[in-house]
């Protein structure tokens, strides 16, 4: 036992003296979440809340301007009025406002006389979604007119007084049949830093966890593999020992990532304990996919590459650059064989505020697939070191 | 003479890694794949839906939100599926219509129909959207039970008188049309601008990591050997640089012609896209011969080639369009090659420029190359003779 942690001590050592393993473990995924960060916070905005910026011209339509306003500003719109078109279009090429509702003049006693009439809907040919939004306000608007209109031609229809029904039609709102209950929904979907961060973090630590199995491979080569299996040494206690260098390497990483993930980008992580459980498990997950590809190749060089391959591929196939096959799919089976699905999405669980137990269907899936590959790896590499 | 024979022998040796192979050829068309199936198609903000119970009306509902050009629907199959999408943010928003709707609404009766929202992000903001094609199919069973309520008439047959009347009166007509210029033209085909921003960023880092190949030239003693020869420095230099452009640009050139022919990609004006794979093939060249000389080992090397690959791809404008970054943003991007690159590419293939349009871009990855180029050599000449 002392064996091993003689060993281990001296492989960090060396590891850290060399500084290749600190631009991996730490430089790059804080770099590279640094950047994404920008570039994707620019152009999404921090907080993903999302205001179609709306205006109106309606210059002798008071009524349904402030029906318009209220409908708008209840869906969370901004709200500015415009004296004429023109400046209202300008106000859409300048970028103040996404989408603007022209009211025709006359539109108020048109409507009133049951004439009907055309409301118009001027969108910024890029803002399709404020576009589209506006468009339904207006029509949701007149589809309300339509309906007091329905609703007095069919009760004429049956012979019904003609003053009573209009003033029961236009007197109370009309008696919808339907309303929209609004089911609550929690939230367990990273924001946009947090993720950023999460997936360069796992993203990197593929190669990080990498890092202290591979000296077997150095050993062997350089011959020291030889020397130290001559004393009395296990050669488990070897192995043992660089598993051991790539365990505390990916916790480090991880660990220094998150906290710097949050106080210098402002990442939210969840309960402090169900991130601990992920970690670990991550961490573990990483080490026996990064012992596998060691114990399938023959040099350390081979190694490297076959990690490069398997390490991209995953984290591609995990999400940790855009979203994959998110539901369902193929692509969300491929997905779902890779650690950093289960690491990004176990700290999405808790993103709501849910405690640490709500990380324990990802802990599984983390867990299972360091068993699978510790195995098979404890299989291939002491075939290795027995050479 | 001399000079070929160590650009190839540098070819050669990068080759004979297999994962190299994957990285430079089946990689980068992969991911052109895999971008566009993601994001090819539309950016509508998708609402999900669960029908329990089909019917008529339940139909007119579902016709009225698959008519929504702004929105996609997306059919679910259970309650707890569809709200799991809303939370994970797989959907904006969704409806839950209960399976009773229909034999609610045909007997005059309210029901609830549930909307769920993530708090986060467009969902409430559909609201009007959703409401919207409810509020149609409903009109005339909404005008039946006002004439029920008055007690003109029983509600079936007021539902079909109302249907009838319907069609004939005059109703509110919403218009919508779109002013100001697209970002992206509609001609712009599903793969065109994953590849190109794939390209530039796949030769960038391809680059970088013969940055490393570099560094084991001197590490294996190989410039040592050759400067021993009749060899000058000067030779030896170019021979390294012409090596790391060959392999840049056939790069550059295999993901262009592949992707014109398996994804039909259209790059424009063959003549001007060819020279901005040359000028960029000449900065990555002149990038990778800087990295050669600033690091120790290969490990440190590739490691930070992965991170400024990745980095200044991103803030290039090689993983977001340009467009869509902030206007400060896009002033900082243009530090990068790869923005001049990306807009390069833009004018052929958005706007079908030709070489004369982007004659400035080409200037400015000249003057890349140049600079990179003047001051790798200058650093490499001292660590050659030195080492």
């Amino acid at each position: 036992m002392k064996n091993v942690f003689t060993i281990a001590a001296k492989d960090l050592r060396l590891r850290i003296r060399d500084r290749s393993v600190l631009i991996i473990a730490f430089l790059a995924p804080l770099f590279l979440a640094f950047i994404f960060n920008v570039v994707f916070g620019s152009a999404f905005g921090a907080d993903g809340s999302f205001e179609p910026a709306l205006g109106i011209v309606a210059n002798d339509s008071p009524r349904t301007s402030g029906v318009l306003e209220d409908i708008s500003s209840s869906v969370g719109g901004t709200w500015e009025t415009f004296p004429d078109r023109e400046s209202a279009e300008k106000a859409i090429e300048a970028r103040d406002i996404e989408a603007v509702f022209v009211v025709p003049d006359g539109f108020d006693a048109s409507v009133g006389r049951g004439e009907g009439g055309t409301l118009e809907v001027i969108g910024d040919i890029d803002a399709s979604t404020s576009t589209q939004i506006a468009t339904a306000i207006a029509e949701s608007y007149g589809l309300g007119i339509d309906q007091i209109g329905l609703n007095i031609t069919t009760a004429l229809a049956y012979g019904g007084d003609q003053p009573t029904v209009i003033a029961a039609a236009t007197s109370a709102p009309v008696q919808s049949l339907v309303t929209l209950t609004e089911i609550t929904a929690g939230v367990r979907q990273l924001d946009g830093t947090t993720s950023t961060v999460a997936g360069m973090a796992v993203f990197f630590l593929l190669f990080t966890a990498q890092v202290g199995l591979l000296s077997l491979l150095e050993e062997r080569r350089d011959g020291t593999l030889a020397r130290i299996l001559s004393t009395p040494t296990r050669p488990r206690a070897v192995l043992a020992a660089k598993a051991l260098v790539s365990i505390v390497l990916g916790l480090a990483s991880l660990f220094v990532l998150i906290v710097a993930g949050r106080l210098i980008l402002g990442a939210v992580w969840g309960d402090p304990v169900g991130v601990a459980i992920l970690v670990v498990a991550a961490v573990l997950a990483a080490v026996g996919i990064s012992a596998v590809t060691t114990g399938l190749a023959k040099t350390p060089e081979a190694a490297g590459n076959i990690q490069g391959i398997v390490g991209t591929v995953l984290g591609l196939l995990g999400g940790v650059f855009f979203p994959i096959g998110e539901d369902g799919g193929l692509l969300a089976a491929i997905s779902a064989i890779t650690p950093h699905h289960w690491f990004i999405r176990g700290l999405a669980d808790m993103a709501g505020g849910a405690g640490a137990a709500a990380v324990l269907p990802a802990v599984g899936p983390l867990l299972l697939i360091a068993a699978v590959t510790g195995l098979t790896a404890s299989f291939l590499i002491r075939r290795q070191v027995a050479k | 003479m001399k000079v070929v024979t160590i650009a190839v022998s540098n070819l050669r040796r990068l080759f004979r890694d297999r994962s190299s192979i994957f990285f430079v050829f089946i990689f980068p068309m992969a991911l052109v794949l895999l971008i566009g199936l993601q994001f090819g198609g539309s950016f509508a903000p998708q609402v999900g839906i669960l029908v329990q119970e089909p019917g008529p009306l339940t139909d007119r509902v579902l016709e009225g939100l698959s008519d929504e050009s702004g929105i996609e629907v997306v059919p679910y199959d259970s309650e707890d599926r569809l709200l799991d999408a809303v939370e994970r943010g797989f959907v904006e928003a969704a409806l839950v219509i209960p399976p009773e709707f229909d034999r609610a609404i045909s007997a005059g009766e309210a029901i609830e129909v549930g909307f769920v929202a993530r708090p986060s992000g467009v969902g409430p903001s559909l609201r009007p959207v959703v409401g919207r094609a409810i509020q149609a199919a409903l009109l005339p069973a909404t005008a039946a039970r006002f004439v029920a309520d008055m007690g003109l008439a029983d509600f079936t047959k007021a539902s079909a008188t109302a249907e009838q009347v319907e069609g004939a009166l005059p109703t509110v007509k919403v218009t919508t049309r779109t002013v100001g210029e697209a970002l992206f033209p509609s001609t712009l085909g599903r793969f065109d601008l994953g590849a190109s921003s794939q390209l530039i960023l796949f030769m960038f880092i391809t680059a970088l990591s013969g940055g490393a190949v570099l560094i084991q030239t001197r590490q294996l003693g190989l410039a040592r050997r050759m400067l021993s020869t009749p060899t000058s420095v000067r030779s030896i230099l170019t021979g390294e640089a012409l090596g790391r452009f060959g392999v840049v640009l056939m790069q550059g050139l295999y993901i262009m012609i592949g992707s014109l022919l398996i994804f039909s990609v259209n790059w424009g004006d063959p003549l001007g896209s060819a020279a901005i794979v040359i000028a960029f093939s000449a900065v990555g060249a002149g990038a990778a011969m800087l990295i050669g000389t600033l690091f120790r080992n290969a490990e440190q090397a590739g490691g930070v080639a992965v991170m400024l690959g990745l980095g200044l791809a991103a803030l290039g404008g090689c993983m977001l369009p340009l467009q869509l970054f902030s206007p400060t943003l896009q002033k900082v991007a243009h530090i990068t090659p790869h923005a001049w690159a990306v807009d390069g590419f833009a004018k052929l293939m958005q706007e079908g420029g030709g070489v004369v349009d982007i004659l400035p871009e080409l200037g400015v990855l000249a003057a890349y190359a140049a600079v990179l180029l003047l001051v790798a050599s200058w650093r490499l000449r001292v660590a050659v003779t030195r080492a």
